[in-house]
């Protein structure tokens, strides 16, 4: 369903490679994908040690993030994984796939065919609610079942819950958490679809535009039958 | 038993082992919500936020500067993407422009302080509040605070946006000729009250 407004603040395409890329040759590389992404910054990990003496954390050079000069944007060439993303407002299934081909075909002709142990697509949702009307129930379906303890509603709550699709050959994890809303006068909800694909992934690049577009799909359906009606009222 | 070993022990009750379920797929902007997620369910790794480290390092010279301008750019932007669909795109695009022109390095004055995110989400739910159609010229005080100001004809408006919806505000109105001042402090969420009596759809609305 197309949406005026629509509520995605951030839509994520990731493949995930068999064999790592080291830091190094990331750097040389990505400079082709510039003119696209004029601002880079650097992706780190930091592993945490716990002990006696204390908690010491160590930063690694994971990868480059890669942002175009709107900052809506985003690439992330990191040595496990490539990531393609886009910061609300969200423009469509079409321009974003094309953006994630773009990229993938240059990707490719840079970094040379490679197999992948893992496909991901997430589409983060958030629901800004007025004040007044807060309970979570009216909205989404996705939501914690607690005992009746006389409370109007669930209140603050996070919850994740991951499941296999088998049908379709996909995993999903489905998040909705209540947040603090950046509206004024408004509390706001998060619906956090993450579909994956972690077998049967495509060994032809051809066929990643289908694949593609199926766990689309499958996103469209997960998140149509996780809100309501009233819910279609705030962005339609 | 506490909360992260109840968790980690759910995760193996959860059939979680499947490839693929143990990480989710990443998103830059998001990282608050989905740390909370990972790190149950990864225990101690977490992710750094492209740019941390740069916070980190004391500024110095002119690259130091670039940097820091650049980065009170992107979070601004970033702030502002994220009420972007209560905005409209031509908002989004337009502010974007004022955003990069008063970020400037070329024009920056490298004794100002930078703005921080703080006064930029002040300035984007100060817009949001208050209903605004026409956008303001934007500047930095000397205290490193965005400020928004509205011009129309004689009638000057003009906020500044401190840390946690906390603005500071002077007018000029002009009634029947003669001309009004008036200056205060306060929360956003009071100020369109405040502003009632001055009828500030002078300022925020366009002119039919």
């Amino acid at each position: 369903m197309d949406y005026s407004r629509p509520p995605i603040t951030e839509s994520v395409i990731e493949l995930r490679f068999s064999e790592e890329i080291d830091f190094e040759t990331i750097v040389k590389r990505s400079i082709k994908f510039k003119r696209n992404y004029p601002n880079e910054l650097k992706n780190f990990d930091v592993v945490g040690e716990f002990s006696e003496k204390g908690v010491f954390g160590k930063s690694v050079e994971v990868g480059l993030r890669l942002s175009s000069k709107d900052e809506l944007e985003v690439l992330s060439i990191n040595k496990n994984s490539l990531m393609v993303s886009h910061l609300a407002p969200y423009p469509g299934w079409n321009k974003f796939s094309a953006r994630f081909h773009r990229d993938f075909d240059l990707f490719t002709e840079l970094f040379g065919r490679r197999s992948f142990t893992r496909a991901g697509m997430r589409y983060i949702n958030r629901l800004d609610v007025p004040l007044g009307a807060s309970d979570e129930r009216k909205f989404i379906n996705v939501y914690p079942h607690l005992p009746d303890f006389g409370a109007s509603n669930t209140g603050t709550f996070a919850m994740t819950s991951t499941f296999e699709l088998a049908e379709q050959g996909l995993g999903v994890t489905l998040q909705s958490a209540t947040v603090e809303s950046p509206v004024p006068r408004c509390t706001s909800l998060v619906i956090d679809i993450d579909v994956f694909a972690a077998t049967d992934l495509p060994m032809r690049y051809d066929m990643w535009e289908g694949k593609l577009d199926h766990m689309r799909n499958v996103k469209n359906e997960i998140f149509e039958r996780s809100i309501t009606a009233e819910a279609r009222r705030l962005f339609s | 038993m506490n909360a992260l070993a109840l968790f980690n022990q759910s995760r193996t009750i959860t059939d979680l082992r499947q490839a693929g379920a143990q990480q989710g797929t990443g998103g830059p902007a998001s990282r608050s919500l989905t740390d909370i997620f990972e790190a149950i369910r990864t225990s101690q790794r977490v992710t750094k936020p492209a740019g941390m480290a740069r916070k980190l390092s004391t500024l110095s010279g002119e690259a130091d500067l670039e940097i820091a301008l650049k980065g009170s750019r992107t979070s601004f932007k970033v702030l502002v993407s994220r009420v972007s669909m209560h905005l409209g795109v031509s908002w989004l695009e337009k502010l974007f422009a004022q955003i990069d022109s008063l970020l400037d390095v070329d024009e920056w004055d490298a004794s100002d302080p930078v703005p921080n995110t703080e006064t930029a989400r002040t300035f984007i739910r100060l817009l949001l509040a208050m209903k605004v159609s026409r956008r303001p010229g934007l500047g930095v005080s000397n205290s490193g605070n965005i400020v928004a100001a509205w011009t129309a004809g004689p009638n000057r408006l003009t906020v500044e946006c401190l840390p946690n919806d906390r603005v500071r505000w002077v007018l000029a109105r002009v009634t029947d000729g003669e001309t009004e001042r008036a200056a205060g402090d306060g929360k956003i969420e009071r100020l369109r009250e405040i502003l009632g009596p001055y009828t500030p759809a002078v300022w925020f609305e366009y002119a039919d």
